[in-house]
Parts: C-alpha cells; structure tokens; sequence
C-alpha cells in the first residue's frame, strides 16, 4: 500500500478538518478524493504529507510514518493555495526546489518539464508577473520534479484554462502508465470519472463511499425491466438473486449486486412466461451518486 | 541547509526595505562624520585627558549604528518564517526532503551572514572615519577583532529571538516582540548605568542595577554592547570610556557573556520546535 491510514483525524480546535479517516491507496492508481467545500479534502492531504499534525490515528505514507525524510524525496504536491517567491522567476523556482529535492543536474529535468506544463517561454519572467493560471502549471512542474513515486494534486486545475485542464488529465494519465500513484483532489467529477480507478467521497469530515469508481457506480444503479402482467412467483423468484426487487404498474425495478446477475434475471423472467418487452441499465453519473450521498448529509460545514 | 541559507540570503537583496536601509546608513555616517570632523577640529590637540571624548564620539557612533543593525534584523527577520506561512509559499518548501530545524537555521544562517557583513560594515566605517577625521585613539588588532566580534554578536541574538516569534505568532506580532525586548535591553541599559553612576557617589541604587540586569536577563544585547565598549576602550587596566547613559560604567561579567550566548542558543532551539510543532 502506498498510503494507508488508520482512523486518521485532524482537527482545528475540536471542529472541522477530517474525522476517522481509513483508506489505503494502492500502487499505480489514481485515487480520487472528493467531497463538498469544506469537506475535510484539502485537510487530508496536507496531514498526509506532514504539514499539518493529526490530532488522532495514524497513517503510513510509502511504508514511512508522516513526515518522514526518506519518503519526502518521493513525494510530489501541488497544494490547494499555491504560491511560488514571486522575486524569482520561475526557472529560479524550479531550481530552488530541485535543490530541496538535491536533484544532481537538474537543468534538463526543469526544461522538459516547463515544456510539458506550456510554461517555455515564460520561465525567464518573474513569478509575481505570472497569471494564475501559469503559476498553477509552476506548481505542477514543480510537483513533478523529482520523479515522484506518488504525487498528490489538490484541485490541480482550479485556476486552468479547458485546454489546461485536458492536458493534465493526459499528464495524470501518463504518470499513471508510468506506474506512479495519483492522489487526486477535486469536485470537478466529470474529470475524475474520466482519471480515476477508486475513488473516496467525504462530507462534513468523514468518508460516506470508497471503492472502485465502476462498483460504486454499478452498486447505485438499477435494471429496469418492461413487462406485462408478472407470472405468479415471479417476483419471489427474483427476489432470490435480486438484493431488490420493486414492481411499480408495469415497471420492475431491479438492484442485482454484480454485473453476472444480469443474464440470470432475464432468464428467470422469460422462463416464467412473463413477456418482456425491455431490459436496461438504468446507470447513474458519479455526478448522480455525488449529489445524492452529499444531499443525504446536507450542509457545507462539518462544525461538529 | 545549504539551498535554505542560500536562497534566504538571495531573497534579502530582493526586498526594498534592505536598500531603505542603505539609504539611512549613508545618510547616518555622513551626517556622523560631519559631526566629528566639527567637533575634532575645534578641541585643542594638547590635553591627553581628550582620549576619552574620542572615546565618546566613537561609542556614541556605534551605539546609534547598532540601533539601524537592530531594525535591519527586525525587517528582514520578523517574516521570515510566518510571512513565507502566511503566503503559502512554505507549503511547497516543507514537503521536501528536508527537517524543519533546517529551515529555521538556513534562515538564521542567511539572514545571520547578511547582517554580519552589514554590521562589520559598519563598525569598520565608524572607526575609520574617526581615525581619518583626526581621533587621536589607538586600537591594537586584538581590541578591533574582539570588539567587531562583539558589535556583530549583538544582532545575532536579536535574530534568535525574532526567528522564534516569526515561527510561533504572526510577522506583525514576532516584529513588535523583538522591538519591545530591545527597548527594554536598551532602557535596562540606562537604568543600569544610572544606577552605577549613582553608587559611584556613594549612595546605594540597587534597584536601578537589579532593573538592568533583569532587563539584560530578557534580552541580553545592551550587555554585549557595553563588553564591547570595555573591550575597545581599555588598555592597561585604565578604562578610558567616561561613564554616561549609553556606555562606560560596570563591565559585564564573563557569566554574562556565557548567558547571552546560551540564550541565542535557546532562543534558536526554541524557534526549530515550535516551528516543527506547528500547523502550516
Ligand atoms: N486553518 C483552519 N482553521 C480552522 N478551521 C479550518 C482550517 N482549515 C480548514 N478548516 C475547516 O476544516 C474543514 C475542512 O476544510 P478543508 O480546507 O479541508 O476543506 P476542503 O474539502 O478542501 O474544501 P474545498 O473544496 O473548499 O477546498 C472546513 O470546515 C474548514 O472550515
Ligand atoms: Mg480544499
């Protein structure tokens, strides 16, 4: 496991911040983390590499406790609230942090990278004349730099225009064809469902669903089948594969716990002579199962 | 470390306060070496007795040199580590290969090298315009080296204290802190001073000596300050500095040097924890 936490908590004075927290990301995936504002995201992350002191638990970053030396060499971040030494250009700040990393000869890392973030051309200009945007690409070169075995990505967008936002999705994907682990925060879902392989969803500073991002959607989605009048039994029959078996006027609404449950349920409604007019999926966007897991909690703040 | 004391001393060049600082000090040694060429021109050149007002002059010199030391220390040093906090920009830096004691010592070491050049600077450029401007004083190189060592020692340990406010609180509260611990070493000064100055006339002033040291106890640079001045104006057991409010009077004893020098040590250790204990 890569990062493993253990009923994690940080808090400011007894409120806020991120309660309980256990999750473990595996090697070579990307974690999706998401959760409402002021949900306890940002929070996390910055407890897991060692900027904030949990107030409870533990956790296990690259094998390392929090903090740790050894694993901060391969670690990469791209805080939530970036910001670079405006007096330095952002070559400067590319080597200053390649230093921090004691990165030997780092001239040619910097120079691919700046070129992978779209920032050739511009390293010569002083930070404090950078756009948002262009100081967010700094950031992402900067977390990059030294190669790290697992980066983690706090809203590594926010400020970027639509292309930007296409071309870090190809950098995670490719970080991830290199088999580096991805920690990604975010609200932008349709991004996530395009990036990652599990995801966590956190409200008011705990975590209300993690799993692979498919089961989850495939465990909040239902069959719908279109039927005439059911066979005797017919229901009591699916209800034996089905975790849920709902019939309403001539629509049954079916919740089967895995994908192989599918041809079962048809072949139970057709050999009871039940006609059957229609079989579907009906799936649910992550964006669905946000909204309906978030709304289940309600309210912004976890003042608790 | 390294990169930390290196950049932090690149940065200094950067910040616009630094050349504000430069401004005053010109301003300051002019106006300083236009006063004495003055005054040295229109005292006699006989009376030997005169060795201790070219004392004076110089000491004078170095007590209001020490005082813009004193405010360059407190500009450069009172963010170094919560401004960089407050910015965001210690969130990158932190999450690097590297201990936060390191940090903390980089910034002392680079903003320490800086204000020691500047002090040296300094303390050079007051005795020399002295010895240019006619003070007939003769330092030997022991006297000049011990008392520069001394005269730059005394921002060092106003650094250790600012580093430990700018880890712990805000910049404004880690600038107001240092301000007011120095002024409290300065006053402590006088009253200590005053207090010699009366015993000298046999009455007994406990309270006002007890006061200084206490004051010298919160924030021990007006000590150094003073053992730097018995350094450099002594020579042969005769201590030619006559007493006045800002120097002469009782040496500081050889305790008090081992005090101020654990102190900037502590003071040090204490900015490495809070910082490493602290929530960035
Ligand atoms: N420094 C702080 N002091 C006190 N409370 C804080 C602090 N930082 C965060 N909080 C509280 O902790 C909770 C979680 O904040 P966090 O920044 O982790 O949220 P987030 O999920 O990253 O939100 P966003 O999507 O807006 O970035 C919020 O309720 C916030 O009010
Ligand atoms: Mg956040």
């Amino acid at each position: 496991m890569v990062i493993e936490t253990f009923n994690l908590t940080k808090q400011y004075d007894g409120k806020g911040g991120c309660v309980d927290i256990n999750l473990s990301v595996k090697e070579g995936e990307v974690f999706g983390f998401l959760g409402p504002n002021g949900a306890g995201k940002s929070t996390l992350v910055k407890t897991l590499v060692g900027l904030l002191r949990p107030t409870g638990g533990s956790a296990r970053v690259l094998g390392r406790p929090l903090g740790d030396i050894r694993a901060m060499g391969k670690i990469g971040y791209l805080p939530e609230n970036f910001r670079y030494h405006d007096w330095m250009t952002g070559l400067e700040v590319m080597r200053f942090h390649a230093e921090l990393y004691k990165i030997p000869r780092p001239a040619k890392r910097i120079s691919e990278l700046l070129e992978l973030v779209g920032l050739s051309g511009h390293e010569k200009k002083k930070v404090a004349g950078y756009s948002k945007g262009m100081q967010q690409r700094l950031g992402l070169a900067v977390a990059l730099l030294a190669d790290p075995e697992l980066v983690f990505l706090d809203e590594p967008t926010s400020a970027l225009d639509p292309v930007g936002r296409i071309e870090v999705r190809e950098i995670i994907r490719d970080l991830k064809k290199k088999g580096k682990t991805v920690f990604l925060n975010s609200h932008l879902l349709s991004e996530v469902e395009m990036v990652c392989d599990r995801v966590a969803i956190i409200n008011r500073g705990r975590i209300i669903a993690c799993g692979d991002l498919k089961d989850l959607l495939f465990e909040n989605s239902a069959l719908t089948a279109k039927i005439g009048s059911p066979a005797e039994g017919l229901i009591e029959e699916l209800k034996k594969i089905a975790l849920q078996v709902k019939l309403r006027e001539d629509i049954l609404t079916i919740k089967v716990a895995k994908r192989d449950d599918i041809p079962l349920i048809a072949k139970v409604i057709v050999q009871s002579e039940t006609p059957l007019y229609e079989l579907k999926m009906e799936g649910v966007s992550l964006e669905e199962l946000f909204v309906n897991l978030v709304r289940g909690g309600e309210a912004l703040d976890n003042g608790d | 470390m390294i990169t930390v004391i290196k950049y932090t001393f690149k940065e200094m060049f950067h910040k616009k306060a630094l050349f504000f600082v430069l401004l005053l000090t010109l301003v300051y040694l002019t106006l300083y070496g236009f006063g004495i060429k003055e005054a040295y021109e229109a005292l006699p050149r006989v009376n030997t007795a005169l060795l201790s007002i070219y004392s004076e002059f110089i000491t004078v010199g170095l007590y209001f040199a020490s005082l813009i030391v004193a405010f360059l220390v407190v500009i450069s040093s009172a963010g170094a580590l919560s401004a960089d906090v407050e910015s965001g920009v210690m969130q990158a830096v932190l999450v690097k290969p590297i201990k936060r004691y390191e940090v903390v010592l980089g910034k002392f070491f680079g903003i320490g090298l800086m204000v020691s050049l500047y002090s040296l600077f300094l303390f050079f450029g007051i005795i020399f315009l002295n010895k240019a401007l006619g003070a007939r004083v003769v330092f030997s190189f022991s006297q000049v080296f011990n008392g520069a060592l001394l005269f730059l020692w005394i921002p060092l340990i106003l650094l250790s204290v600012c580093l430990w406010g700018s880890a712990r609180i805000s910049t404004l509260g880690a600038g107001i802190m240092a301000v007011m611990l120095y002024g409290f070493a300065l006053i402590g000064g006088w009253l200590e001073q005053i207090g010699y100055l009366i015993s000298l006339g046999g009455r007994s002033a406990t309270g006002l000596i007890n006061a200084g040291i206490i004051a010298s106890l919160l924030m021990p640079t007006d000590a150094i300050y003073r053992k730097m001045n018995s350094v450099l104006f002594s020579s042969n057991g005769i201590y030619f500095l006559r007493n006045n409010l800002l120097g002469g009077g009782a040496e500081p004893s050889l305790y008090m040097l081992l005090y101020a020098a654990t102190y900037m040590v502590f003071m040090l250790h204490m900015a490495s924890r809070s910082f490493t204990l602290r929530d960035i």
